[in-house]
């Protein structure tokens, strides 16, 4: 290499170049979004990305890891946990939706949605390949 | 950024920095996979380490409630590492009535002395003793005597026995803990390996792969934390690639803390005693556009023809969704899976998960997109 950043582990295998367009997973935020239920239009939160340009890049190059409820407890694992549907907005804004906006009984059948019907989602934000 | 490192790759994006926190593995191991609806067991189950959950990043809270010693004889003591502490009594009013309550040292928090001095950390409380009552009277008015009320409290193996002649107070600082958040990375050992798997949580912080080959193949396991969480991890352990006394570290400024009760510090960014994540392909999925039964398959993108190994992130596999093509029970509740044709061809892809039958299931996580990415954490692994 001409130049960069070489990385070699203690078996000396190289682990890391940056002369090359290697990219790493790299943590923007942890962030808690709250919204209500049975609200209209669906409740929703605007929230600042650094470096968002598109849908696609949304998509391609953000990781939201749900960690709510902690990521290994066993109420998220599997069944539980709804999370909220992230959209671009515009350069630099996505916006979070509440997915499931109804309210249901114990017992399955639908309700008035109430005060205390909302969903609290807790995302680790990381991107990948941005110049931060 | 205003301060510190930045390294950047060819394309001029952000490797590592001094102000975020890239991704670095703390564990590795293998599993071996579990045939689609069965319970994993033995070699096919396997606890995360307790450092990925970062246990050990606590902070004591000071000043802490202050408590007395109290003198008994030294037969009602069980052992050298107890103190007897008189039960402090604290009270409440609701709805007319008054409670009282004696209170001690909870678990996990540390004893010290007046001057501060640490005497040890508390890993067991007994159960009240002494108490009589209730001795209170008048109406709705509930009490207890608490005179000569105490607790034996463990601290630790530590030969707590000078202390007990004491009349000094001693107090009580609350632990706060910080809880890490680890991620799986898998690929199937063997280089001929053709098939989906998946993950699959356990309660007690166990997982397993479901391996849908039914062959039982042994997979290779990565789990990786924030590196602000591998700072936080104490020990060696976490250094998979060698590095303690070399190489290079990244730090942010003296602006961070892992939990508000704890004082703000420097937290690690980037550091090359571990592998860290080297994203080739990632992607968002959701249910798409139809919710397409459980034989669609979604491609990531492409990858190159390689030797390095390539990882899959399962994070997102461990979910379930309704498979609503299907109206009739037993009833398939899906999940997506990697779809692994080679080193050099991975996809996703829905496969059952298990059947209902009760109609009891509820929630779809595949409702809002997951993400999944292929990575790859350099050549030595």
């Amino acid at each position: 290499m001409s130049y960069g950043f070489q990385q070699f582990d203690s078996s000396s295998d190289l682990m890391l170049d940056t002369s090359t367009a290697v990219t790493t997973l790299v943590k923007l935020d942890t962030v808690t979004i709250t919204l209500f239920k049975g609200e209209t239009p669906s409740d929703s939160e605007n929230y600042n990305l650094t470096g968002v340009t598109s849908q696609q890049d949304l998509d391609d190059n953000y990781i939201f890891a749900q960690i709510n409820g902690g990521f290994w407890s066993i109420v998220t694992a599997g069944g539980g946990g709804e999370g909220h549907t992230i959209t671009y907005v515009s350069p630099g804004v996505i916006k979070f939706t509440i997915s499931n906006n109804a309210c249901y009984t114990l017992f399955g059948q639908p309700t008035q949605c109430g005060d205390f019907d909302l969903i609290a989602e807790t995302y680790e934000i990381y991107t990948i390949g941005k110049l931060l | 950024m205003s301060y510190g490192a930045q390294i950047l790759n060819s394309a001029g994006e952000t490797v590592f920095d001094s102000e975020h926190f890239v991704e670095l593995a703390t564990a590795s191991f293998t599993v071996v996979g579990t045939d689609y609806n069965t319970t994993a067991s033995g070699t096919g189950l396997v606890s995360i380490p307790a450092r990925c959950f970062v246990d050990d990043v606590n902070f004591f809270v000071t000043p802490g409630s202050s408590f007395n010693l109290k003198s008994i004889s030294s037969g009602s003591y069980q052992n050298v590492y107890q103190l007897a502490v008189k039960a402090n009594t604290t009270s409440f009013t609701f709805d007319g009535t008054t409670y009282i309550n004696g209170s001690s040292p909870n678990t996990g928090n540390r004893i010290v002395t007046a001057t501060s001095s640490t005497i040890g950390e508390v890993t067991a409380v007994s159960a009240i003793i002494d108490r009589t009552g209730p001795s209170g009277s008048g109406g709705t008015y509930t009490q207890s005597d608490y005179t000569n009320a105490y607790y034996l409290v463990t601290i630790g193996t530590t030969d707590v026995s000078s202390y007990r002649s004491s009349s000094a107070q001693i107090y009580s600082q609350t632990k706060t803990s910080y809880v890490g958040v680890p991620h799986v990375w898998v690929r199937p050992l063997s280089s001929s390996y053709s098939g989906d798997f998946g993950l699959q949580i356990y309660s007690g912080n166990k997982i397993s792969i479901v391996d849908y080959t039914n062959a039982n193949n042994t997979f290779e396991v990565i789990i990786t934390n924030s590196a602000q969480e591998f700072g936080g991890i104490a020990g060696t352990s976490k250094y998979l690639a060698g590095g303690i006394t070399y190489g290079v570290k990244a730090l942010t400024a003296t602006d961070q803390k892992y939990t508000t009760s704890h004082p703000f510090e420097q937290h690690t960014t980037y550091d090359s005693g571990s592998y860290v994540v080297q994203i080739l392909l990632a992607k968002a999925l959701d249910h798409g556009p139809t919710n397409n039964g459980t034989s669609y398959s979604y491609s990531l993108g492409s990858l190159t023809t390689s030797s390095i190994k390539r990882w899959c992130r399962m994070d997102a596999t461990q979910y379930y969704a309704a498979n609503t093509a299907d109206s009739s029970y037993p009833r398939d509740i899906k999940k997506m899976v990697y779809q692994w044709a080679s080193n050099n061809n991975i996809q996703v892809k829905w496969r059952v998960a298990y059947q209902d039958s009760t109609g009891a299931f509820i929630f779809a996580n595949y409702t809002t997109k997951q993400p999944f990415a292929i990575a790859e954490f350099g050549a030595g692994v």
